[in-house]
């Protein structure tokens, strides 16, 4: 069994291991994108608006259930799913250094209680929500997005952490970041 | 930067995206009307027959047939796929079906035909359709057992009526069971729960 049909065989790793990595990879080859991709997304995406919605929507479309069958069901679609996702993560990677606090609380707290909330859904299901997939698997599947929901938003609280946005006062944090004094100028007072 | 950052283009770029998620979630779930590939699937039918090509299959006696006009007297078939191993919802559908039967033999109704099809065509042979005919007391006047003659009908045949079959991990296969309703010009024109056997049976006498 080639590597895709296998973590495609399984509900839970489809959701929770391939479509992360496909994101995790568009953020990844986000890196080697020359300065002026960048330049250009920029103009149409201030304060990481057009991105952070991008993503949203996207891992949003991907969890319902007959967007993972017909992903399972047609090469095409599937091959769409790749690069929507792909492309989630490329945005992400640039709107992530543009996007003040408050936009992003917002687009990560909404993935949060989404994710969270089908992850319930899936649990509760008396019925297979997909015909790809067996009954279990929907449940792992449920379990694993709960996780992942709690995940995302410790991760992000992490990052910002991490880079001192929210616990110190000083900007030198969001200085020494790429991006980061324009970031300041654009939503810190002074 | 400090000039004031020119909003337009980000709130076309975002409005775009919108509209493009909106559209591609519409058009998966017909309208945000069903989230299921299966919901989805009924209501296609419902709202537009779907064509099934006629399908050859082998019956309990080991005749080659062809659906859906084998019978010339048939109006419509109720049709079910099944594995003959299967514990649980085979026997559902084939306990129903034999109610259907029952209730079709008492009153008389003319046209109403069942068919079961089986997609397990490796251990289905004729012997075990016949085993499974035998368990429900199946009519072949008015219930045929049955399998397609080859693995290429039978993949046309799932694909074309939106069956998917996977395997349970248990030697089994878990499939969308349900009843679904073709005429004998091979369409497929409505899908009903198990649960709604009756309502199958009263739409199909109107056919």
């Amino acid at each position: 069994m080639n590597p895709l049909a296998w973590l495609e065989a399984d509900m839970a790793r489809h959701m929770l291991v391939e479509i992360p990595l496909i994101v995790a990879a568009g953020a990844y080859l986000a890196r080697f994108a020359p300065a002026r991709v960048d330049a250009a997304i920029a103009r149409f995406d201030a304060f990481g608006l057009t991105g952070w919605l991008f993503a949203g929507l996207v891992t949003a479309f991907w969890m319902i259930p007959a967007a993972l069958d017909a992903a399972v069901a047609s090469g095409a679609t599937n091959a769409v799913k790749f690069a929507s996702l792909a492309a989630a993560g490329f945005a992400l990677r640039g709107s992530l250094r543009r996007s003040p606090l408050a936009l992003e609380a917002f687009f990560v707290g909404n993935f949060t209680w989404m994710a969270a909330t089908v992850g319930l859904v899936y649990q509760d299901a008396e019925t297979r929500l997909c015909l790809a997939y067996l009954t279990d698997s929907q449940q792992r599947a449920g379990q694993g997005l709960v996780i992942v929901a709690v995940v995302a938003f410790a991760a992000w609280l992490a990052l910002r952490v991490g880079r001192g946005y929210i616990l110190s006062s000083d900007s030198a944090g969001v200085q020494s970041s790429p991006g980061g004094s324009e970031r300041s100028t654009a939503i810190r007072p002074r | 930067m400090s000039a004031p950052r020119p909003m337009l283009p980000t709130l076309a770029a975002a409005g775009l995206v919108l509209g493009a998620a909106f559209a591609a979630a519409s058009f998966l779930t017909l309208g945000f009307r069903a989230f299921t590939a299966e919901d989805a699937r009924r209501l296609r039918v419902a709202e537009a027959s779907m064509p099934l090509s006629p399908v050859e299959i082998v019956d309990a006696s080991g005749q080659r047939r062809t659906l859906w006009n084998a019978d010339p007297v048939a109006r419509a078939w109720l049709v079910t796929f099944v594995y003959t191993r299967c514990p649980s919802a085979c026997v559902a559908l084939g306990s129903e079906l034999q109610q259907l039967q029952a209730s079709v033999q008492a009153s008389g109704t003319k046209g109403v035909r069942f068919a079961s099809l089986s997609f397990d065509r490796a251990y289905d042979t004729p012997a075990e359709l016949a085993r499974y005919a035998t368990r429900f007391r199946a009519d072949p006047a008015l219930w045929t057992v049955g399998a397609p003659a080859s693995d290429a009908a039978l993949r046309t045949l799932l694909r074309e009526s939106g069956v998917v079959v996977i395997a349970d991990g248990f030697g089994g296969y878990a499939h969308n069971a349900a009843i679904h309703v073709v005429t004998p010009a091979g369409k497929l024109v409505a899908i009903f729960d198990m649960e709604r056997h009756r309502e199958a049976l009263a739409f199909a006498s109107t056919l």
